[in-house]
């Protein structure tokens, strides 16, 4: 482009560049006052030199920026991936701890697993429901009234074969601790092939005996059973717990 | 990284209008700025370029209010900048035509303070004017009106820079160089306009 020179256009570039002398600089002062179409070309001349300042100061912020991206966006990302990997320490942290927390507690139960653990004293023996009937018997009386070295003085003395009678020797026996005794009469009542009476009853006794005895591979099999069987009596309390813990128990051993 | 200072506002304002500390103020705006109102794009439909972009027109936008002595401490250079990000994010959306006003969270920001930043919305198209018309002068004129207007240098380093015959030669050539923008500018109205309203000319 060649551009237009006005005959004006030099004294002006010197005027806004400020290099005219007082006196040049006064008299096109003079004209511009007069003048409307020097004024124009000097508006148009100084809007030109601020846009170049303009674009200068655009082409130093875009190099600042290249320059500052370069600088920050590494740190950006190492702080991103730092953050990401914070979150996964401390995921994984959590996740340990709750491995350990996990493994402790089993180690713990482990170690401190015994027949006491498994069959607490305090578990009672059968308990019969409520009987209006007359023919409820003086040694039923004091069994349900947890007489139970009545119980096992009777049915020892007298020496008595019926399964009722055994069964409440056996439920005594246990409730007195004596589990050799008790699995002994519950064994006796489940080898009487004549009668299925207390049959249910007796298996989970004599399972909870054995587990008592330390046991816990004779006592398995007759869990095992309740379990498999769902119409069992007892089929709720021979736990998936209960049986594990017998399986540790006899691990242990 | 290297460690860039630290300014307070009013000394960040002083160094905005000094030659010599530009720069450094330029960068210092970088690092205790960017990141946040990177943010704000980011969470509001923009991509990081989108960031880049508008932070540089954010940038811009406030070394000129400086310098102007348009901005007299309404707000801090926080809530200033911050105010800036979001209207020309706005303005940004708008431009491009999305429906996508709607999805800025309007949220009520303690930082946000309304203030008449018109002029400065158009900054990005304007200076893609600009660029546009410093690429049809050349690259001998746009370093010898950019070494004398922006960078202040005498004719004689601009010689020792450009190696013409002598100081008088540049001196014309830096005549007709301006000369040849002002007329670019003549041709494009709008524009002159625009950097009128924009330069209070």
């Amino acid at each position: 482009m060649i551009p237009n020179f006005t005959p004006n256009t030099d004294i002006l570039i010197q005027y806004l560049d400020d290099e005219l002398i007082p006196e040049d600089k006064l008299k096109l002062e003079e004209k511009l006052r007069i003048d409307a179409a020097l004024r124009h070309e000097l508006s148009n001349l100084s809007l030109a030199i601020k846009t170049v300042k303009n674009f200068g100061l655009k082409e130093k912020i875009s190099g600042i920026h290249t320059e500052m991206m370069r600088e920050l966006k590494p740190v950006q990302k190492a702080k991103g991936a730092g953050t990401r990997t914070m979150l996964l320490k401390s995921a994984i942290k959590i996740a340990a701890s709750l491995l350990l927390l996990i493994i402790g507690y089993g180690v713990f139960t482990y170690l401190r697993l015994s027949p006491e653990n498994i069959i607490p004293s305090q578990v009672d023996p059968y308990t019969f429901r409520i009987s209006r009937a007359p023919e409820v018997n003086e040694l039923r009386q004091a069994y349900d009234q947890r007489e139970y070295t009545k119980v096992t003085t009777w049915v020892e003395q007298s020496k008595a074969t019926g399964t009722t009678e055994k069964f409440l020797a056996a439920n005594s026996y246990f409730g007195l601790h004596e589990y050799e005794k008790a699995a002994q009469y519950f064994g006796s009542i489940l080898q009487d092939q004549a009668s299925e009476e207390y049959a249910e009853e007796s298996q989970y006794y004599l399972a909870l005996s054995l587990l008592r005895l330390n046991k816990p591979d004779e006592a398995l099999r007759y869990l095992t059973i309740i379990r498999q069987n769902k119409k069992h009596k007892f089929h709720d309390k021979a736990t998936a717990g209960l049986i594990f813990k017998a399986k540790m128990l006899k691990n242990k051993l | 990284m290297r460690r860039i200072k630290k300014y307070s506002d009013p000394d960040l304002l002083v160094a905005l209008k000094s030659e010599t500390d530009i720069d450094e103020a330029i960068r210092s705006m970088y690092v205790e700025y960017y990141q946040t109102m990177s943010n704000y794009i980011l969470q509001n439909s923009g991509s990081e370029q989108d960031a880049e972009d508008v932070f540089q027109d954010v940038v811009m936008a406030f070394v000129n209010l400086v310098r102007q002595d348009k901005y007299r401490n309404e707000a801090g250079i926080k809530t200033i900048l911050f105010s800036l990000t979001r209207n020309i994010w706005l303005n940004e959306l708008k431009r491009r035509n999305r429906a996508m006003k709607r999805e800025i969270n309007y949220e009520t920001n303690k930082d946000t303070v309304e203030i008449d930043f018109s002029h400065t919305l158009e900054a990005r198209e304007m200076n893609m004017d600009i660029l546009n018309l410093m690429n049809k002068l050349g690259d001998t004129c746009k370093k010898i009106l950019m070494a004398f207007y922006y960078d202040n240098k005498s004719m004689k380093e601009i010689l020792e820079i450009l190696h013409y015959e002598n100081e008088q030669v540049v001196r014309n050539k830096k005549g007709k160089c301006l000369k040849a923008l002002e007329q670019l500018l003549a041709e494009n109205p709008q524009l002159t306009d625009s950097l009128k309203t924009n330069f209070n000319v």
